[in-house]
């Protein structure tokens, strides 16, 4: 089992406190050992018998009047060097006792500076680190707290101005964008609506004219006439409800059900119009999703592959760690330009489409913690491939 | 900051730091002195207490005495009636050492025979300084047939004064700062008379 390392920096501060208490011991063990010796080479010096020795040596050349008074004076000496060498003793022990208190106080007011001073480094750092991973995740907003005292109060400043011009940008690029996709929308509406407009409004005028001419093929022009109505209005209808759905996509209903037979009921109708093969690892294809949005997802993909003229559709359903749903056709393909767009809304190649198709897919998808991939030559074919996790109960 | 402010506020934090240790810790190894036994005699006349100092030794506390300098042990001797808290009669002794280095001898002085004894060596001067012997206090005649009487006998030392150290030396701190005190078994005159 390894043991996890303390993080960077517990790491500098073991490290510092580790030196500075070797320093410390250090330092004073050679105070007090020079110490000892310096008052040991004095000892060494065996001053009181040599002033002994003296007294001995002169006391008897002395006159007996001067004798008691030399003799005090010496001993008064004696004494002095005597209490020298317990005042040494004294201190000693008191050097030894309190350099302890003197060097673990500045030991102790060592370190809180240390930490102090390494706090004002590291503690921007962190807050940087922590405003970079925010900033990582979306949030345009964040600001780090400033610390006057540090030295890298500048760099804390830069940051926050940057985020704030990063966040002031982004504003301006969000509008642009929605702007933009207003401009677009309203253009494909207007581009939509005036197309069953234009044949309405010539059915009407030749429907008056008709009339007015008190034509005798009236009848027959009116129900043609009305049929152009009909069938423009529920193109007009279409068009409304698709823009509708791509607006509000509807909560996910979510439900076990069978993919294969989801599949095969989408599949039938367009039988008719291309060779679509359903191709399935197992017999059971339980999917957790919602049904209803999933058919939409896939008509949308068999549609695509039909209109792109493809006279093969293969879909492939497979089941490892993960859901993979393949949808491969040999129709004419996508340019590499324009394969980016699309899954944008409004994006679309056929004169009559809302470009909303594969982006309705895509939000599906999306929705249903999946992805959706494409991959196209054009000529050949393209593939699309979606992907969906699967749910507790399918691992289990 | 200038060296001198700094050197300054250095010396500042070590004399605080050593004052605040000094609170809470002593460098010097002390002892508990104690009193042997008080034994309370007479000749007929006079009331006689005689103890010892014991265990109020210690190498360094003869290194004092080894420094010439005169040290005192200061004895209060009270004598109290049992059924009264203030003491009938107290007196206060006191023995001093002094050490001769020519001589290489020492010389005890003992307050309550108010004697010298010279040509010491240092273990016998230590027992006369460490001890009150046949120390008389009152004649009997102050002392109440019936009566129960106790001695009670404390010590202490006096600070000194080395040559070249700013502060004196409190020598209780050799005896754990605690003065040693005992006192005598219960006694009546005409115990003491038998």
């Amino acid at each position: 089992m390894r043991i996890p390392l303390p993080s960077f920096r517990i790491q500098i501060i073991l490290l510092v406190l580790f030196f500075l208490i070797n320093s410390v011991l250090f330092y004073r063990n050679y105070f007090l050992d020079s110490f000892s010796n310096y008052t040991q080479q004095i000892s060494d010096l065996h001053m009181d018998d040599r002033i002994s020795e003296l007294y001995q040596e002169y006391s008897d050349q002395l006159p007996d009047t001067a004798k008691s008074e030399f003799r005090q004076d010496v001993e008064s000496v004696l004494s002095i060097e005597k209490q020298s060498h317990l005042i040494r003793r004294i201190f000693r022990d008191e050097l030894t006792v309190y350099s302890a208190f003197i060097f673990a106080f500045l030991s102790i007011a060592v370190l809180i500076l240390f930490l102090f001073s390494f706090n004002l480094v590291t503690r921007p750092l962190h807050r940087l680190q922590s405003a970079t991973d925010e900033l990582s995740k979306g949030n345009w907003s964040i600001q780090v707290k400033e610390s006057r005292f540090s030295p890298l109060n500048d760099l804390i400043v830069s940051f926050n101005r940057m985020t704030s011009e990063l966040d002031e940008n982004r504003k301006k690029l969000v509008q642009a964008e929605k702007e933009s996709a207003w401009r677009e929308m309203a253009r494909v509406l207007a581009h939509e609506i005036k197309n069953p407009l234009t044949p309405m409004r010539l059915s009407l005028e030749r429907l008056e004219r008709k009339y007015e001419e008190k034509s005798s093929d009236f009848d027959k022009i009116f129900s043609r006439v009305a049929e152009v109505l009909h069938e423009e209005i529920d193109n007009l209808q279409e068009l409304a409800s698709e823009f509708s759905q791509f607006a509000r996509l509807p909560k996910a209903n979510l439900r076990q059900f069978d993919m294969a037979d989801q599949m095969e009921d989408i599949i039938e109708p367009y039988l008719t119009e291309a060779k679509i093969s359903l191709h399935k690892t197992s017999n059971a294809l339980h999917f957790y999703g919602d049904r209803m949005q999933l058919k939409q997802v896939f008509v949308n993909l068999i549609q695509n592959s039909i209109q792109a003229g493809a006279p093969n559709v293969d879909i492939t359903c497979e089941v490892d760690k993960q859901w993979i749903i393949l949808f491969s056709d040999n129709g004419k393909g996508i340019p590499d330009e324009n394969l980016p767009k699309i899954f944008e809304p409004y994006f679309t190649r056929r004169e009559k489409g809302t470009g909303l198709g594969l982006a309705i897919v895509k939000r599906i998808v999306e929705n249903h913690d999946g992805s959706i991939h494409v991959a196209s030559t054009v000529g050949k074919g393209t593939v699309f491939t979606l992907t969906f996790p699967l749910y507790d109960s399918e691992k289990a | 900051m200038e060296p001198s402010l700094l050197s300054g506020l250095f010396k500042q934090v070590v004399t605080t730091v050593i004052t605040v240790g000094s609170m809470f810790y002593s460098t010097i190894d002390g002892v508990n002195a104690t009193f042997s036994d008080v034994e309370v005699h007479t000749d007929g006349k006079q009331l006689f207490i005689s103890t010892q100092l014991e265990s109020c030794f210690t190498d360094d506390f003869d290194r004092i005495l080894n420094s010439g300098k005169r040290i005192y042990f200061h004895y209060k001797v009270e004598l109290y009636d049992q059924n009264k808290s203030i003491p009938i009669f107290s007196e206060e002794y006191f023995n001093a050492i002094s050490f001769s280095h020519l001589d290489n001898i020492y010389e005890v002085y003992q307050s309550h025979e108010e004697s010298f004894t010279s040509d010491l060596t240092l273990p016998r001067a230590k027992t006369l300084l460490a001890s009150l012997q046949n120390v008389s206090l009152l004649s009997l005649d102050y002392l109440n047939s019936g009566t129960i009487y106790t001695v009670k006998v404390s010590s202490w030392l006096d600070k000194i004064k080395l040559e070249g150290m700013e502060e004196p030396i409190n020598l209780m701190f050799y005896w754990s700062s605690l003065r040693p005190e005992t006192q005598s078994n219960p006694f009546t005159r005409d115990q003491l008379n038998q």
